[in-house]
């Protein structure tokens, strides 16, 4: 369907876009992921027809979109500022753009109809938006962005000014929504949680090159680069730096610990690496408590705090000079020392990878 | 005269190799003795060894390794360095005795270093705990056994 082809693009002299191609098949909802200025709503802007890229293809089955312009693309646009007119009552807003289109009138009423009952507010048709709460203003706002009945849904960021529990209601609507019209869509987020709920695929997005795509349990699993894993909040990381390759064990500021290699990656003696502690099948022992035999790492610890966290603790941990947290079905007193048993395969080392 | 008696122990404390050496030094945390190399001549890792080759031997009874340097019994100068990666040693009455894990560190005078017996040390079925220790040891050993910047037992 939708073909991205290494795309390039400059701002004020400054590159944004260094070669991105990637792809969204039938019914996919793919979303770019990345954190601010990582170019992913230029990319998304580009792909609508509202800026062009300085090289680089956006195709539609095959067919390239060049000099197409933006409402001839059959793309459905939704931005966070989404603009409804203050003036027009919710149906008027939603049929905006089909009499932009010369549909007939009982053409319009019913796909006015059928986009409200889509976002849950058939009965909202005569209220003026004004009247209404932020949350059913993106639904309007949706409902008009899916009456052109679009090929392609964009949306950028429509999450993003709402409070926290209406954007959890809302991002379980959108799911739906997606996952029922079956309209392949293009989703822009900084927010991990929005897409892993909402994404077939992910598009992660890092200084204008995709750092890593996949669905979000392959990626989550198996994080391309210790970049990729913090930006996911897998944020227990430390330096360290390989002491010994068969076992790989990584000199670290909490002692000589054993790790497995990222996927693809093959670590040198003496390399500067940086090691992930994954929170899967960490155990939490006594102080000195001596570990279980299986292969692994012990840490030694101190806990800092344990807030709750509804449904369990989050246990933030002193681990040499680093910070870590877990979570935790029970809460343990500030200065508590104890030892974590992390199973080999939670141990990973990646080649160093700072935040630039 | 040879006053010292060096037990070396398998993870089972079962004793696998018994020599005898004189007593150099001896300090709260350690012990410097000197024995001659008792087998026939050969050749390891590219570095001979030759029967009455001087080894002097340093043990730690708070480090989880010991070195010995290998002198060469014609010239007298330093030919190697054989590190075990080991459980610190128990000192009495002029018995040494040390726990071997099989992880060795072989080091040339010009500082290159070889780790052996990696397989072997993973054949003791190790702990995680054990094993961070002895890989803590090596890393320590690496770091120390460095001739090129000068490093010397005697």
């Amino acid at each position: 369907m939708l073909e991205v082809l290494d795309i390039f693009k400059t701002y004020e002299g400054k590159p944004l876009l260094k070669g991105v191609s990637f792809r969204i098949e039938a019914g996919e909802t793919v979303c770019l992921l990345g954190p601010s200025g990582s170019g992913k709503s230029t990319l998304l802007r580009i792909i609508a027809g509202l800026e062009t890229a300085e090289q680089g293809q956006v195709r539609w089955n095959g067919r390239d979109l060049g000099g197409v312009p933006v409402h001839l693309r059959g793309f459905g646009l939704m931005f966070q500022d989404y603009a409804l007119f203050p003036h027009l009552n919710a149906a008027q807003n939603v049929a905006f753009g089909l009499r932009m289109q010369n549909l007939p009138g009982a053409e319009i009423e019913r796909r006015v109809r059928e986009a409200m009952e889509q976002v849950g507010l058939a009965g909202f048709m005569r209220r003026r938006v004004t009247d209404l709460s932020g949350g059913e203003q993106q639904r309007v706002a949706l409902a008009r962005a899916l009456a052109p009945r679009p090929r392609l849904l964009m949306l950028d960021e429509p999450l993003g000014a709402l409070d926290r529990r209406l954007r959890e209601q809302l991002l379980d609507d959108l799911h739906h929504l997606l996952r029922s019209a079956r309209i392949p869509a293009v989703y822009v987020t900084h927010d991990q949680e929005e897409a892993f709920t909402l994404a077939h695929r992910l598009v992660i997005l890092r200084g204008g090159r995709i750092a890593q795509q996949g669905s979000p349990v392959e990626v989550y699993a198996s994080p391309a680069s210790a970049w990729v894993a913090r930006f996911l909040g897998l944020n227990n990381q430390m330096a360290g730096r390989v002491v010994s390759l068969a076992p790989l064990m990584v000199h670290t500021a909490a002692g000589v610990l054993r790790a497995q290699a990222a996927r693809g990656f093959t670590p040198r003696l003496d390399q500067a690496v940086t090691l992930l502690a994954r929170p899967e099948g960490v155990r939490f022992l006594g102080a000195d408590q001596a570990g279980t035999g299986e292969a692994g790492a012990l840490l030694d610890a101190t806990v800092e705090d344990a807030p709750f966290r509804g449904g369990g603790f989050r246990l933030e941990l002193r681990v040499a000079q680093h910070l870590f947290s877990f979570p935790a079905e029970r809460p343990l007193a500030a200065d508590t020392p104890l030892r974590l048993a992390l199973p080999l395969e939670s141990l990973v080392a990646y080649p160093e990878d700072r935040d630039e | 005269m040879n006053n010292v008696t060096v037990r070396k122990l398998d993870p089972q404390r079962r004793e696998t190799w018994r020599y005898y050496g004189r007593l150099l030094e001896q300090g709260a945390q350690y012990v410097l003795i000197e024995a001659d190399f008792n087998r026939d001549d050969a050749v390891y890792h590219g570095v001979p060894f030759r029967r009455g080759d001087p080894f002097v031997e340093i043990y730690y009874t708070d480090r989880w390794y010991n070195v010995f340097e290998v002198h060469d019994r014609e010239s007298g100068e330093a030919k190697c360095w054989y590190c075990n990666v080991s459980m610190p040693a128990e000192w009495q009455d002029g018995l040494l005795s040390y726990v071997d894990l099989a992880l060795d560190l072989f080091v040339y005078p010009d500082g290159r270093q070889l780790v052996l017996d990696e397989d072997e040390f993973e054949a003791l079925n190790p702990d995680e705990q054990l094993r961070q220790q002895a890989y803590a040891a090596l890393e320590e050993l690496r770091q120390l056994v460095r001739p090129q910047y000068g490093f010397h037992l005697a």
